[in-house]
């Protein structure tokens, strides 16, 4: 199987393209500041649930996770499995946000106790998302 | 006499916070002051705008995304701006983003003379 180089962040595990630190600033990073470090998202569970007029868009904040990147090689499959949405793919955070809120709705209690029903769903696409990965 | 404000705010997917000081104790400038604002957000996406006393001092501008509170003076976003005694301080957000945001910010108030 072939092999590709990639940069995984440390804290969330999500892969990077292998021209992630040279094109910081460029394609990748952008408002992030001079030093390379992961762009993934996290989910900040001390933040107050953000109540939205959109009910599918209330949600505790989002924030850069700002990890160590570590360049690494890794099966292609695996790679692909795991590869990043970037922020330019996703300038509105309309596939993240999605992604992370169904992640939310798992592990806050608030949450999940404001929208009891959708806890099972929440469930349900993570199952059919690791499902398209495998 | 300088006084300080600082707090972080949560900023609901494609919302306006039109005055994230409301209810601070200085969200009316306690006396002629020159002050600095600074401001972070958890990601990019969030856009803030100063206005004081009903005047603009800066168009919604972007925040960067350093997702922790402002650090004095790397995170400044507008500085050395007039606010005069009783005029309300008004920092208006927007999260322009499909998800919610933190919004991270600090204004420093010194007292100054104005000439009039």
């Amino acid at each position: 199987m072939a092999k590709v180089k990639c940069f995984r962040c440390s804290r969330t595990g999500v892969m990077f393209p292998d021209d992630y630190v040279e094109e910081w600033g460029r394609k990748y990073g952008i408002g992030l500041g001079p030093v390379p470090i992961s762009e993934a998202l996290t989910n900040t569970y001390h933040g107050e649930v953000a109540e939205a007029k959109d009910a599918n868009k209330t949600m505790h904040p989002l924030g850069v996770c700002r990890a160590q990147v570590d360049l690494i090689e890794v099966e292609e499959e695996e790679f692909e499995a795991n590869k990043a949405i970037i922020d330019l793919e996703d300038p509105d955070f309309n596939k993240r946000a999605a992604i992370m809120r169904d992640k939310q709705l798992q592990k806050s209690t608030k949450l999940a106790g404001m929208f009891p029903a959708e806890v099972s769903l929440a469930k349900t696409r993570i199952a059919e998302r690791s499902k398209v990965k495998a | 006499m300088n006084v300080t404000m600082q707090d972080s705010i949560s900023i609901a997917a494609n919302a306006t916070n039109t005055n994230v000081i409301t209810g601070q104790r200085y969200d009316r400038c306690p006396f002629d002051a020159i002050g600095n604002l600074f401001c972070t957000g958890s990601a990019l996406g969030l856009t803030a705008e100063l206005n004081i006393g009903g005047s603009s001092i800066t168009p919604p501008t972007k925040v960067n995304a350093q997702n922790r509170l402002p650090v004095v003076p790397d995170d400044i976003l507008t500085q050395e701006w007039e606010a005069p005694e009783g005029k309300l301080v008004q920092v208006s957000v927007v999260n322009t983003t499909a998800g919610a945001l933190t919004f991270f910010w600090r204004i420093d108030l010194s007292e100054a003379g104005f000439e009039q």
